[in-house]
């Protein structure tokens, strides 16, 4: 009796792992594996225009930051598991590049995309623009005394007040090492130092930054452009304003940074890679991305959401890609070196 | 020949078979193999790769052995609190205050957090509340006060007062009240017997509850995390993110490995001074009248649950019932799907629970009974301690970089963080069960000619299955909360609770986390009613 009890309980215990097995590895035959380092939040709504046009393929998202995943790629090069990168900051899709990471994709369309915007060899592409700019809290900070430069921000009137993203973030990332090659590494390492001197608070999350601002955490930070326009239009801590700093001649000019996109090496479901990419750069999804998210479409003919300024307005800064995804090592090391963690 | 003595009959007293020994230095292998290779990577760190400049460097030990000492004691002060009044005071409603005083274990710390963020950050439910009746105007209040370190401090210590409640209270429940009753009959007020005989009494337990808080915090990575207090953990977390290369994030985790196996080795020294039972014999429990303190107590332990459990469930159910802003709506899942999501991680984290208790009898059987060669295989077993799930999962990262490529991407990473990570709780609870089974069963067994391994599988087995059943428990109860390693090595399509839960609130998207939270909780309910019962078995 007690022996068939438990031959009776091996076989209850056996079946269920064995169906619970079967159901994790249970491998859907249409997917498409996307790996995100934009917040998942703002990932979404792309995904579900996606598969409301493509129902039978599965998407599988994994978010994460872009350095991070970069790394998962290039970790799994043996055994690719995901099929496309999208990433904040088209520095890492050059390194990610150049480390062989990547696979070149030609779509309908890729060919008429501005060329500075795009690898030559079609390995990544530009998905979206945005620019750094410095938000603050209009209860806090007036428009005549909000600073007007990166370079503001480590005055002493500010200390303690001014919150931006951690060295692990991709648009920062960027920012610094666009700052290296306009600046070089001596202003760039005093401008962050003196960050660090005023008690900066760096955040790792977009999100949290722009809504600490709102809220009065703290009065001013740096930010994506688009933050401001989603920060102002929240129910509650809408009491925002912006500056797009360092406009004066003989200034640096606008940072803008874009996101991007490309076919990760071996990947698995080429095909609905392909789809994917196609999909991104169709005139529908660029404009998703500029009226639900607020950023520039890399597509020419879209233009921006209404009432957001277009980029033409502005003096951008002329940065170099290549050599400013050269310095990105430099720049985290630098960041960290002087103690943003 | 002649035989000198049972033992000897029995080859010695209850020498485990070869085979145990094989698989427990296998498991010893494979848990400490990426611990050593993390601090090989490290030192071998070169290049670009650098520590944080001293002042951070400096901020960053400050920061992360404050939140371990500080939610030690307060979470060790909340934990003999309510053991002393549950257990010995005339309370009312002591049955329910019992299981009350443990479910804080089903709340993830940073589920916790999270509710605390919403409720009392600035701008927060609290503080609008308070504007909207004009009782204060932003900004009245520091409510800033909640990030840091009393924050982190208070929302650890809540979340984990059972670790000492719990052991406390098993104490004060089966422990001899001889010394207590002497003490009383001599004429000692109740204040002296609670310093001098009862406090001491509690003691270890208590002590070995504060030492695993202090390790959990130590490691802990979400609750600093979200509210903004730099520690190890979070640092390391932001170099595994945030670069290519894996160096930088080795380099710093030495220091935390080597904090880390400082506490072991003070735990060991703390366990090895274990209680001393004088007595086994069951006396009637002394229990204090409390008269008009009744209240207070009652309002006490009420105060206490209201933080630990009536205000992050509230806030978990108020959100469910909230309608969501446009933003928030993007980061929202499906009932259907995410209750998909729930049963897979159930389903996984109850396999991987299953296979880590298996892995965990060997080396358990052999620190009592391997001699002193059997506790230095069953320690190094134990490696995982030393490493936070963030180290964990940069370890295995790097070693499958190295040397199994082909392994990347699977589920396979994620299945040994959590063996790795989870393996020393599974040995130490699984050791408290062999521990009770009187050695003489055993030899009884091997006298009558019984073959070693059929003796462990016939008598020592079944008579731990209650142990192995609590150890089960416990195991699920932590895989099902476990936050960092799994975010940084699960697969794309693998989305546990804890991930689900992390995602939006880690952008501040609070209420779209609520659903998965609450999903958790539930989950969990079901190990903690099985820790119960075996409490109060």
């Amino acid at each position: 009796m007690h022996i068939r009890r438990r031959i009776f309980h091996f076989f209850v215990i056996g079946m269920w792992v064995l169906l619970s097995s079967c159901q994790l590895l249970a491998q859907e035959t249409n997917t498409l594996v996307l790996y995100s380092g934009r917040t998942e939040a703002f990932m979404k709504p792309i995904v579900a225009a996606f598969q409301a046009r493509y129902p039978e393929i599965q998407v599988q998202l994994k978010s994460g930051k872009n350095n991070e995943l970069a790394a998962t790629i290039l970790e799994e090069h043996a055994n690719p598991q995901g099929d496309v990168f999208i990433s904040t900051d088209q520095l890492t899709h050059i390194n990610l590049s150049r480390q062989g990471g990547l696979q070149s994709s030609v779509f309908a369309g890729s060919n008429t995309l501005d060329p500075r915007m795009r690898a030559s060899d079609g390995t990544w592409y530009a998905v979206t623009l945005r620019a750094r700019a410095i938000m603050y809290n209009t209860d806090m900070v007036t428009a005549d005394t909000a600073p007007q430069s990166m370079f503001d921000l480590v005055e002493p009137r500010w200390r303690g007040q001014v919150v931006m993203a951690d060295s692990s973030n991709g648009p920062l990332q960027a920012q610094v090492a666009a700052m290296l090659t306009l600046h070089g590494e001596a202003v760039t390492r005093a401008w962050l130092e003196g960050l660090v001197a005023n008690q900066t608070m760096f955040l790792g999350a977009a999100t949290d930054i722009r809504k600490s601002i709102g809220s009065g955490e703290y009065a001013l930070g740096v930010i994506n452009t688009y933050n401001y326009e989603l920060q102002r239009r929240e129910a509650d801590g809408a009491n925002v304003g912006i500056v797009y700093p360092d406009q004066q001649a003989g200034q640096m000019g606008l940072l803008v940074n874009t996101t991007a996109v490309g076919v990760i090496r071996g990947a698995p479901n080429e095909r609905n890679a392909q789809r994917f990419m196609e999909f991104l750069f169709s005139t529908d999804t660029q404009r998703l991305f500029a009226e639900l998210n607020f950023e520039y479409p890399a597509v020419a003919d879209v233009g921006p959401a209404d009432g957001i300024p277009p980029l033409a307005r502005f003096h951008v800064a002329d940065i170099d890609m290549q050599s400013s995804a050269d310095r990105v090592p430099e720049a985290i090391a630098l960041m960290q070196s002087v103690g943003i963690p | 020949m002649r035989i000198d003595s049972l033992q000897q009959l029995t080859g010695g007293t209850r020498r485990p078979p070869s085979l145990v020994w094989v698989f427990a230095i296998g498991v010893a292998v494979v848990t400490l193999i990426p611990a050593i290779y993390t601090v090989i990577r490290a030192l071998g760190a070169s290049g670009t790769s650098v520590l944080p400049p001293w002042p951070l460097f400096l901020q960053l030990v400050t920061n992360t052995v404050l939140l371990a000492v500080a939610s030690a004691i307060l979470s060790g002060v909340i934990g003999v609190t309510q053991a002393l009044l549950i257990e010995r005071s005339q309370l009312w409603g002591r049955t329910v205050w019992r299981i009350v005083a443990a479910l804080p274990l089903a709340i993830p710390p940073y589920v916790l957090s999270i509710c605390m963020l919403a409720l009392l950050r600035p701008r927060g439910l609290v503080e609008r509340w308070l504007v909207e009746r004009e009782l204060v105007a932003f900004g009245d209040i520091p409510f800033a006060a909640i990030f840091g370190l009393p924050g982190s401090t208070i929302v650890l210590a809540f979340c984990l007062s059972p670790y000492i409640y719990l052991p406390v209270a098993a104490v004060l429940r089966q422990g001899s009240n001889h010394l207590s009753e002497i003490a009383q009959i001599s004429g000692a007020s109740t204040w002296y017997r609670l310093r001098h005989v009862t406090l001491p009494l509690i003691a270890p337990a208590a002590g070995g509850g504060m030492l695993l808080v202090m390790l959990y915090a130590l490691a802990d990575f979400g609750v600093p995390a979200l509210l903004r207090l730099p520690t190890f953990s979070t640092a390391i977390y932001g170099r595994f993110t945030g670069q290519i290369d894996r160096e930088g994030a080795a380099l710093l985790s030495l220091p935390l490995i080597v904090a880390t196996l400082g506490l072991i080795v003070l735990e060991e020294w703390l366990a090895g001074r274990g209680g001393a039972q004088i007595n086994r014999s069951w006396r009637p429990r002394l229990v204090r009248q409390l008269g008009w303190w009744q209240a207070g107590a009652q309002l006490l332990l009420g105060t206490l649950s209201v933080i630990a459990l009536v205000a992050p469930l509230g806030t978990l159910l108020y959100w469910s019932w909230l309608p969501l802003s446009p933003s928030e709506q993007a980061s929202l899942i499906a009932w259907p799907k995410l209750i998909s999501i729930g049963a897979n991680n159930i389903a996984f984290v109850a396999l991987v629970a299953t296979l880590t208790t298996v892995l965990a009898i060997t080396p358990a059987l052999l620190l009592r009974r391997g001699g002193k060669i059997g506790v230095v295989v069953a320690r190094l077993s134990q490696a995982g301690y030393a490493l936070p799930g963030v180290v964990v999962a940069l370890s295995i990262v790097l070693l499958v970089n190295q040397g199994a490529v082909w392994l990347a991407g699977g589920l396979v990473p994620l299945v040994l963080a959590y063996i790795i990570r989870f393996l020393p709780q599974a040995v130490q609870s699984l050791d408290a069960a062999f521990e009770q089974i009187a050695p003489s069963i055993e030899e009884v067994g091997r006298s009558l000619g019984q073959s070693a391994l059929r003796v462990l599988y016939r008598i020592v087995m079944p008579l731990a299955a209650p142990g192995l059943r609590a150890s089960w428990a416990l195991l699920f109860l932590s895989m099902l909360k476990e936050l960092p390693a799994t975010l940084l090595l699960r697969p794309a399509g693998f989305d546990t609770l804890a991930v689900r839960i992390w995602m939006p609130a880690s952008d501040g998207f609070y209420t779209a986390a609520a659903a998965p939270a609450l999903l958790l909780i539930v989950g969990a309910l079901v190990p903690v009613a099985l820790v119960l019962r075996n409490q109060y078995r």
